[in-house]
């Protein structure tokens, strides 16, 4: 995330410039993982799809002010995340939403169950995402982050606004409680 | 079992998870369209900014506005500050006053003074002097070579300027003399090579000015007389200056050297003394002939009952006796200094023979002092015999319509006073044609 080449030219050419094309590309590299990082946050789709349409709009906005952005990638995912934690409060008065039912709803509906196969079959997806949603909120969002993203530490740190070490020893705690959770053990 | 954990997350990334590709087109659009609609009508950034932000793509943006803007910053006033520097000195360096770029070069060497005042030592100093020194003698010399009209302010400029130049000079000699400052004898001795040269230039200028005696030049002449002689000055009390250091034990300049300078000096005076001599009889040679032909003219009038002739010439006659009178008196008494000075050469010849430098470079100040002595009375006898030269023509045009006179001097040109002071080498007794017509 601290940015390829590509994506520091294009984040130079949409601050310097504000090219439509240039934000266009970087939504082209972004969408995705924003779109999954919000996902395992909500309850559906379409609050995913808002939300991810939601971030990039406020992403250019932000760099319409001419406010320094370090990395366009850390940008989306800090704002991914407030708008999560807003979707969160407007829904405060409702139950918790379950992170299975979502991903249960993604199993059913989002990818035509196609990727039940991918993750080694149905009872294995079914466990891990048992284990996440039984996970505090902190140990969900790193272990996604690092593990579904694959994004690196010092990424992570600047998304959650912790130190790296902090999010090291999150890590390393949301692990230890996921192979605890988990039937094996 | 940890591995196997984070095997079974990462595969979460495949699958429903992602958005709908159609989604995915359909936002791009729109947002798209959105942003659009948001952009401003024109963009205004500076280049800079633009080099600074498109910079931060390759190094780390504090980087950039922290340290590579300001170095960079620092470096392009450096490289125009060098530049300009250079330039500038490199157009004013032949510019003369009145040019342009004149008041650059001064400014140039102002700063190059105060600069070097702060941090310089007293060597870098008076070296510096010593070149400004020699820059102002060629523009006095190049100003007066010129037709410039204005060419009178500009001399007066260039030789007050070279005047402070040799006081500061002179000021660093007595310094060094009192022990304050120490620079080597080599420093010594170019300060007195340098004068040299200075006082040639010097000498060049006040040639070229009796050429053409007018009150304007008489004025001039006299400045860049006085400026001589303090340029004499300073080369003696450089001579004083390399004599002490050597003998304190300095071996930068050997004792062959010190002597070969000190006769140099002793030369130079012996020179300076000789075209004195060769002027002052010069001038006497041709008062004596005016006094000749004014006497032929009055003896023509009183033959012919001429009264008023008579009475005009006979004053004219008294005037130029009276110079002539004087100018003899000025030839014995340069042929006293002369004869004075190759005593005082003698001795000090003496005196380095016997390795005593000190009693000799004293014998270079006096013979300095006798040849200060001796173009003071050049320049009166020569300035003398100038007054006289309108007259002269007066008394041309109207003894044309009376009368012949003969002069001594026959066959010569029209009428032509020669008393630029020749060097020593070329010089011959300036000759006295006078021709008043036949």
């Amino acid at each position: 995330m601290s940015g390829t080449l590509q994506e520091k030219i294009l984040l130079f050419k949409l601050q310097i410039e504000q090219d439509p094309e240039a934000f266009a590309a970087l939504y082209d590299i972004y969408v995705k993982r924003i779109y999954r990082f919000v996902y395992f946050k909500v309850s559906s789709h379409e609050e995913a799809e808002d939300i991810t349409s939601e971030v990039f709009l406020k992403a250019w906005h932000f760099l319409q002010e001419k406010k320094e952005v370090k990395s366009f990638s850390g940008l989306l995912y800090r704002v991914a995340r407030n708008c999560i934690i807003d979707l969160y409060r407007r829904k405060a008065a409702k139950p918790e939403t379950a992170l299975s039912n979502f991903l249960e709803e993604a199993l059913e509906i989002g990818d035509r169950g196609q990727w039940y196969a991918d993750v080694g079959g149905k009872m294995e997806a079914q466990q891990i995402i048992e284990v996440l949603k039984k996970l505090k909120q902190e140990y969900r969002e790193v272990v996604t982050l690092r593990y579904v993203d694959e994004l690196e530490i010092d990424e992570i740190a600047e998304i959650v606004g912790k130190t790296k070490m902090a999010v090291r020893v999150t890590l390393h705690r949301a692990i230890k409680k996921i192979r605890e959770i988990l039937p094996e053990n | 079992m940890r591995e196997r954990v984070i095997e079974q997350l990462k595969r979460l990334q495949h699958g429903s998870v992602n958005p709908q590709t159609d989604w995915e087109a359909r936002n791009r659009a729109l947002l798209l369209s959105q942003i659009k609609n948001t952009l401003p009508e024109s963009l205004s950034i500076k280049s800079t900014e633009r080099m600074w932000a498109g910079l931060s793509i390759f190094i780390p943006k504090p980087l950039v506005y922290n340290v590579v803007r300001p170095v960079a910053m620092l470096l392009i006033v450096v490289l125009v500050a060098t530049t300009a520097y250079s330039g500038t000195v490199k157009a004013s360096y032949e510019t003369l006053p009145g040019d342009w770029l004149y008041p650059a070069k001064r400014g140039v060497e102002k700063t190059q003074a105060a600069v070097l005042s702060v941090i310089g030592n007293a060597t870098s100093q008076t070296k510096l002097h010593v070149e400004f020194a020699k820059r102002r003698a060629a523009e006095t010399k190049q100003i007066i070579n010129s037709t410039d009209p204005d060419k009178a302010a500009k001399v007066g400029e260039t030789v007050a300027d070279l005047k402070d130049e040799m006081k500061s000079i002179n000021s660093k000699l007595d310094e060094n003399k009192s022990a304050n400052v120490n620079f080597q004898a080599t420093v010594a001795k170019d300060i007195k090579q340098n004068t040299e040269q200075i006082k040639n230039v010097l000498q060049d200028a006040k040639d070229n000015l009796a050429l053409t005696p007018n009150v304007e030049n008489k004025v001039l002449s006299q400045e860049i007389s006085e400026t001589k002689d303090l340029v004499k000055d300073v080369s003696v009390k450089a001579m004083e200056v390399l004599v002490t250091k050597h003998l304190e034990g300095d071996t930068s300049v050997s004792k062959e050297e010190v002597k070969k300078e000190i006769s140099s000096a002793l030369q130079t005076s012996v020179d300076d003394v000789g075209v004195s001599k060769q002027n002052v009889d010069g001038a006497k040679i041709i008062l004596e002939s005016m006094r000749g032909a004014v006497q032929d003219l009055k003896s023509e009038a009183q033959k012919q009952n001429n009264i008023d002739l008579v009475s005009s010439t006979k004053a004219f006659s008294d005037k130029v006796s009276t110079a002539a009178n004087q100018t003899v008196a000025a030839v014995l008494k340069t042929e006293a200094v002369s004869v004075e000075l190759d005593k005082k050469v003698n001795e000090a010849n003496d005196f380095m023979n016997k390795d005593d430098l000190a009693q000799a470079v004293d014998k270079v100040r006096e013979a300095n002092q006798a040849s200060k002595d001796a173009e003071k009375i050049s320049d009166t006898a020569i300035e003398k015999t100038q007054t006289f030269l309108p007259i002269v023509q007066v008394i041309k045009d109207s003894s044309a319509a009376t009368t012949t006179v003969q002069s001594i001097g026959k066959d010569l040109p029209p009428l032509i006073v020669t008393t630029t002071p020749v060097s020593a080498v070329s010089a011959t007794p300036v000759v006295i044609p006078i021709l008043l017509k036949n």
